[in-house]
């Protein structure tokens, strides 16, 4: 995602990780410490990053998503996308741009 | 009639006979599910009878239900096989509809049409085991993973939050209630509810932080 986000800007594209860990059975300052090599090894450190305390449980009772992937979140706040692949987040991106124009 | 044709009737009566017994027996009690099993696959499937409907509070709403042609991927459910190999059950299941008016909007709503209907979840099991209930807000007739939502949780129609209260044993009718509780889940051309978290590094981010760009939310593990 670092590839696209870069390609469109901060300004104009955010991402939001929300880490299901702790629903592994890892406690919180495990899931932290492992979270932030793992954000490092790809470059995303200074992507804000979210532990869920009840992994996919809590994904499902906030945004009743039940598995991993993208959801994206238009910048009037509507939902244009869910359980998306990064493929599918290009394509979405250029559409919704497409149909501005 | 020579001795062929004379044993391949025998062969049909017989079976025939045996499966009108199988048939009555299957009707008998369940008492007798070992004797049943073997013909099972002969037998006609057992409905639970439809109960009538109960009296309702007034934030109740009650919503008929009827077979439709709708089918979805059935509840992702973890079995062990008679050898001891673990699989996944991905079996499609035929569904039933109903519509609830929620404000001005219409949303076509499905169940599976054959119980039962669990409306809580069994904590032993792997992931959620309570009866999904797909909400087809856009009724373009697809229903993806995303547009089903646990009973056990609160179900989002629209803009509202709805919990399952009730569902008919014999899958004729569902008793949903308005929730009090703040808007949850995803719909895709629905505004994302609200949140607010904080990150690891000690920094609260909430919805409105995001207004005016683009916000990707990414589920994800360092597994």
């Amino acid at each position: 995602m670092k590839g696209i986000q870069q390609e469109m800007g901060k300004d104009k594209l955010q991402v939001l990780l929300l880490s299901v860990d702790c629903g592994y059975g890892l406690n919180q300052a495990s899931a932290i410490a492992g979270d932030l090599k793992a954000m490092k090894r790809q470059g995303v450190e200074d992507w804000p990053n979210v532990i869920l305390k009840d992994g996919f449980k809590d994904a499902q009772r906030m945004f009743n998503l039940d598995g991993y992937g993208l959801s994206l979140i238009g910048p009037d706040g509507v939902v244009r996308g869910i359980h998306l692949f990064k493929d599918d987040v290009k394509t979405l991106l250029k559409d919704i741009e497409n149909t501005k124009s | 009639m020579d001795k062929k044709k004379e044993i391949i009737c025998v062969a049909g009566a017989t079976t025939a006979a045996i499966l009108l017994i199988a048939t009555q027996i299957g009707e008998l009690s369940s008492m007798f599910d070992e004797l049943r099993a073997p013909f099972a696959w002969a037998l006609p499937k057992a409905h639970a009878k439809p109960l009538p409907v109960p009296v309702v509070e007034d934030s109740d709403v009650v919503v008929k239900l009827e077979k439709s042609n709708v089918s979805r991927e059935g509840s992702r459910k973890f079995t062990i096989d008679k050898l001891g190999m673990p699989h996944i059950d991905l079996r499609r299941e035929k569904l039933s509809k109903g519509v609830l008016k929620v404000g001005a909007e219409e949303a076509e709503i499905y169940i599976p049409q054959n119980g039962p209907y669990p409306l809580t979840t069994d904590e032993k099991e792997y992931g959620n085991t309570s009866m999904r209930i797909s909400v087809d807000f856009d009724k373009n007739g697809e229903l993806p993973d995303h547009e089903s939502w646990v009973s056990s949780n609160p179900v989002r129609i629209g803009d509202q939050m709805f919990k399952v209260k009730t569902v008919d044993p014999g899958g004729t009718w569902i008793v949903l209630q308005k929730a009090l509780v703040p808007l949850s889940g995803l719909v895709i051309g629905r505004r994302c509810p609200d949140f607010e978290f904080w990150t690891t590094d000690g920094k609260k981010v909430k919805l409105a932080d995001y207004k005016g760009k683009f916000l990707l939310l990414d589920i994800w593990s360092m597994t």
